[in-house]
């Protein structure tokens, strides 16, 4: 089966300055990859789950696929054609579409509920016969009344605002769905119905969906695979349960290991990853991830990791992946337990 | 100096043009010197409106009714200037989003002195140490350089830890802290709660910890408040509440925490039904409306507080029955 959407080594670069920085200073400044060398494949009717901290990039890849984000090197390939020019992804946007992070600051607060479902019909030039009609049913198809059409958007709760989202995203029909974390900000007791209608939605329309989340406890739930994303690029992908199971890089590890659990009993001694998230604007050399990682080596400070593919469809960027029951996985157990202290030094005395 | 906090029936009212909102009603709550209290509830519970009761910085169309007790004094009618003593001195709050806490103009050093503006014993030059020193408890290395910073230059776990350290520098016996990781990332939040473990075992006053995040509150407290539309429906042990909850909310409220949950759901679960209008709350339980085990005397009469064991009660008429 050919993929929905294929992206290949997709590198994004900013940096280079405005008009008026290069008028004044002609000489050329450094690019910085905030996305790099990223290569993901999603099915039809697959949910991907792209997950990484704040900075990691993954909102920018979403909107890069979509070409609201410019591209610097890379291939994008929709539906096997390749999307390259404007044209190209006014095409693709028209069967794809795009539930932007904070719902009630995406709805023009001037329109009414009703013309901002309809609006994107209206921008793709698809012939709307009765806009308060076709209004009406998208918003039967997210369980909400018909008497929203009248309202404004500040007259929403936020659950409801994100239902609007997901109807207005439906109205061009798509075959794609990305969300940028679809349940930032919502109450526990209402997330659940957000992702329980994008797919119940799924099952009867049949789009694919990317849901791009900092939310491990959440993504489990509702993805078929995951991507992991740090500092631009994806350091792990594979299927969603497997790796919660056996994670093979040690961020996403760490990720997991980082999540609260509900239940005293299970208290963890230490919670605790060093370190912060470097800025890509002072990338380290080598393995992005060896400043905070708990078993790098001294290979991973001047060697940048290739991709490498795993049995059971995964790939993994990292020198000494975790293998289930491996020599690596002890170490890491070994490791992460409470060392705030110059863990790094530690592990380089640790023989070979 | 250390006491404990009793409040007692106490209910906060806001007078807004639509009529009187009910944020908080008939609310008790009870914390003792190196206790670790978790409030945790939903948007809507009042659970910010409790804290801002406790560090008395509600606005000005509140209006309190009850009393809370610290240290043997009545917070509630207290006069002004006597609130502001024991803010600076007893009752420090750390707030959700640490970027608003600070002033953009000002280094962290700078602001760090100001905290400290009721300590006429000490030079700057003392105070400055007293920086430097609580800087490297919560964890910050460089703490001469960052006295230097803004605090647009340090990121948001950053900015927490020295919000945590400008708490502390005013040796408080009560520490609130209001979402102390909902800004943060998931490995940030981990850092904090680290800390704020660490710190407790060194400090000997009260923390209040209020968040939505039961993660959280499991990981930290040693006593927990659920909040519902205003009122706490139960309270108890942080064990009992995660594994002995009786009221029907907060069984709810559990059950649709995805991280309970290893295995893949087809459905995640929900609480159906949405809060009560806080203008006019019901007259009987106020989870009556959601709840699938309400009968006849929860829609007309507010439910008792039933005893479930020392120190663990919910209000519900189905507990009692």
């Amino acid at each position: 089966m050919t993929p929905l959407l294929a992206v290949e080594d997709l590198s994004v670069t900013i940096g280079q300055g405005g008009f008026l920085s290069r008028l004044l200073d002609p000489r050329p400044l450094p690019g910085f990859n905030i996305i790099d060398g990223v290569t993901l494949a999603l099915m039809p009717g697959e949910t991907l789950g792209l997950v990484g901290e704040s900075g990691s990039g993954k909102t920018t890849l979403a909107r890069t696929i979509l070409g609201l984000v410019k591209a610097a090197a890379g291939r994008i390939a929709f539906d096997d054609h390749e999307v390259r020019t404007s044209v190209d992804f006014r095409a693709m946007r028209r069967r794809s579409a795009m539930m932007f992070q904070d719902p009630v600051a995406s709805l023009s607060p001037r329109l009414r509920i009703g013309t901002l479902l309809t609006e994107p019909l209206v921008i793709q030039g698809v012939a709307v016969p009765d806009r308060r009609a076709t209004a009406k049913t998208l918003l039967a198809q997210v369980g909400l009344p018909a008497s929203f059409v009248d309202r404004f958007p500040h007259e929403l709760s936020g659950g409801q605002a994100r239902r609007v989202g997901v109807a207005r995203a439906l109205s061009v029909k798509p075959r794609l769905l990305l969300a940028d974390e679809p349940t930032a900000g919502l109450d526990v007791s209402v997330q659940g119905d957000v992702l329980n209608l994008i797919a119940e939605l799924k099952r009867d329309l049949g789009f694919a969906a990317m849901i791009v989340t900092h939310n491990l406890a959440v993504i489990r739930h509702v993805s078929d695979r995951l991507a992991i994303m740090y500092l631009g690029r994806l350091v792990e992908t594979g299927p969603t349960q497997d790796v919660f199971d056996a994670p093979m890089h040690p961020y996403t590890a760490t990720l997991i290991q980082s999540e609260p659990v509900p239940d005293p009993r299970r208290r963890r001694a230490d919670l605790a990853i060093r370190g912060e998230i470097p800025s890509v604007f002072r990338r380290p050399p080598g393995c992005e991830f060896h400043t905070r990682c708990p078993i790098a080596q001294p290979r991973c400070r001047t060697e940048a990791p290739a991709y490498r593919h795993m049995p059971g469809e995964r790939t993994v960027r990292c020198h000494f992946p975790l293998e289930t029951g491996g020599q690596e996985r002890e170490a890491f157990s070994r490791a992460s337990p409470n060392h705030r202290g110059n863990r790094h030094d530690q592990m380089e005395h640790r023989p070979a | 100096m250390t006491g404990s906090l009793s409040a007692q029936n106490l209910s906060v009212r806001y007078e807004t043009p639509q009529g009187a909102v009910n944020a908080l009603r008939h609310v008790d709550i009870e914390a003792s010197p190196g206790e670790v209290i978790g409030i945790v509830g939903e948007s809507g519970c009042g659970k910010s409106t409790l804290v801002t009761a406790l560090a008395n910085l509600l606005p000005a169309n509140a209006r309190v009714e009850g009393s809370i007790v610290y240290n043997g004094t009545d917070l509630v009618g207290l006069d002004a200037h006597r609130q502001r003593m024991l803010r600076g001195d007893e009752i420090a709050l750390v707030g959700q989003d640490p970027m608003t806490a600070f002033n953009p103009v000002l280094t962290i050093g700078d602001q760090l002195v100001d905290f400290q503006h009721r300590r006429r014993d000490l030079s700057r030059g003392q105070k400055k140490e007293r920086i430097a020193a609580m800087l490297a408890r919560v964890g910050i290395a460089d703490a001469a350089r960052r006295m230097a910073s803004y605090p647009h230059e340090l990121s948001g776990g950053m900015r927490q830890r020295v919000a945590i350290a400008a708490a502390l520098l005013t040796d408080p016996g009560l520490l609130i802290a209001d979402e102390p990781t909902t800004a943060l990332d998931v490995t940030m939040e981990a850092q904090i709660i680290h800390l704020l473990r660490e710190l407790r075992r060194e400090f000997n006053g009260i923390i209040i910890v209020v968040s939505h995040h039961l993660g959280v509150i499991a990981e930290l407290c040693d006593r927990v408040y659920v909040m519902y539309a205003g009122e706490v429906v139960e309270e108890g042990g942080v064990d009992a509440i995660f594994h002995d909850a009786r009221h029907p909310y907060t069984q709810a409220l559990l059950a649709c925490d995805p991280a309970r949950f290893h295995d893949r759901l087809e459905r995640l679960p929900t609480i159906p039904g949405t809060l009560p209008s806080l203008l006019a709350p019901p007259a009987g339980c106020v989870y009556a409306s959601r709840c699938d085990r309400a009968f006849a005397p929860c829609l007309t009469v507010l439910p008792p507080k039933v005893t479930v064991s020392t120190r663990h009660a919910a209000r519900c008429h189905a507990v009692a029955a």
